[in-house]
């Protein structure tokens, strides 16, 4: 069965396109399941996706989850790649509670992070954009700004041939994003909140990838710590489909979570 | 679409390229031409996610890749080939590789498939092409 439907392009035209709801596919054998690819930008969603999920039936209290403290300097790249990776957490926050001078502080954090990895050429462009979006309160063009920010300093990492500082950004990031959703949810919990909590493999496959760095990063007592911690925090995102987490577990995730951003963000060992 | 939403076009050259890496080239024309389908998702709404998936076809297999989704959320996935003579299609199934019910769309070198998951959690994202030629492709998503 076909139905036309209108949508509006991006040049601002009106197209009609075709949608098709056909029969459905045979299902994938075990290899196929198995084989089927981890891709780092499409696997793990975004600060902003889970945040919106949890915007829904009411608007949480986000700007209660700012971070107060002045960050404290680091030396170490790896321990600034974790930090660059949560403040960048902190700017999707910061938009969630359509706070610009909020976005600008956190901007600026990150361009001074990004300074300190040898990265500011590839943030100074960025950074105006992000404080022009912010002025101007387009939250969603802030998003994908800030993803595109990821996306950028990913890249000039693998140029400079420090890819486990791509995937320690990257954890960062996810481990603040989940710290922020976590502490939402626990401080009014519903199930349907929770079913938000539900993000298995995640914590696996960054395990995966801290096991495959060099002796020297992976013995480093803060990434060892980490590595330590994600195999509870991955059984606490991978509950049963039928059954989200519980309260208690929300408050466990909140908790770990917690721990692991204080181990990032404190002082170094 | 916004204005990161062109710029992306930019920045995606450099992105990380998997499933096989195509040539530079290929890449930008297959990115833009997903970038400009999902741009019709953008104006209803949807959130682009920027970072796309980059690749080219196995020899007569699906690409497949795992998504993690939310229950609450509305997805449209895009993508697109250069090779305008192929017809892409795009499925979306469950961990365990059943397929779900959901909403597609298919032009030739183009498809597109939107999906509300009832529960959150991982779901797996199938590329094929009727001919089973390898051919390029980009993957990107929206969501609201």
């Amino acid at each position: 069965m076909l139905r036309s439907v209108c949508l509006s392009s991006l040049l601002g035209l009106t197209v009609h396109v075709c949608f098709a709801e056909n029969a459905p596919p045979p299902p994938l054998d075990k290899d196929q399941v198995q084989g089927a690819g981890f891709i780092e930008e499409t696997t793990i969603p975004s600060p902003s996706e889970i945040f919106t999920t949890l915007s829904k039936g009411g608007k949480p209290d986000w700007s209660s989850l700012f971070r107060k403290e002045p960050p404290t300097p680091h030396r170490s790249r790896p321990l600034i790649a974790l930090n660059l990776g949560a403040r960048i957490a902190d700017g999707f926050l910061a938009a969630e509670a359509q706070d610009p001078q909020q976005v600008k502080n956190v901007s600026m954090e990150i361009k001074l992070l990004a300074k300190s990895l040898g990265l500011e050429q590839e943030f100074t462009g960025r950074n105006n954009s992000i404080a022009a979006f912010a002025d101007s309160r387009q939250w969603d063009a802030l998003d994908e700004e800030l993803e595109s920010v990821q996306g950028e300093l990913a890249a000039a990492m693998n140029g400079q041939h420090d890819d486990h500082l791509v995937t320690l950004m990257s954890l960062g990031c996810w481990l603040r994003s989940v710290e922020i959703a976590s502490a939402i949810v626990a401080a009014d919990y519903s199930v349907e909140k929770a079913k938000a909590l539900r993000l298995p493999g995640i914590c696996t496959f960054y395990a995966g990838q801290l096991s495959s760095m060099t002796e020297r990063i992976k013995s480093a007592t803060l990434v060892a710590e980490l590595q330590r911690r994600l195999p509870a925090l991955d059984a606490l995102l991978s509950q049963h489909p039928e059954t989200p987490p519980s309260a208690k577990g929300v408050t466990e995730m909140r908790d770990l979570t917690v721990e692991m951003i204080a181990l990032i963000t404190g002082p170094e060992k | 679409m916004t204005p990161p939403s062109v710029l992306a076009v930019l920045i995606l050259a450099t992105s990380a390229v998997t499933s096989g890496t195509p040539a530079a080239d290929a890449v930008i024309t297959c990115q833009r031409a997903a970038l400009e389908l999902a741009g019709a998702w953008t104006n209803d709404g949807f959130r682009l996610r920027p970072r796309p998936w980059a690749g080219t076809l196995p020899d007569g297999k699906p690409a497949l890749a795992r998504v993690t989704l939310l229950a609450g959320n509305r997805y449209w996935f895009t993508v697109a080939t250069n090779a305008a003579s192929t017809k892409l299609m795009l499925q979306i199934y469950t961990a365990e590789g059943m397929p779900v019910t959901a909403e597609t769309y298919q032009d030739g070198p183009l498809a597109a498939a939107g999906f509300a998951p009832a529960t959150s959690g991982t779901y797996i994202i199938g590329i094929s092409e009727t001919a089973g030629t390898p051919v390029p492709f980009c993957l990107v998503y929206s969501y609201k």
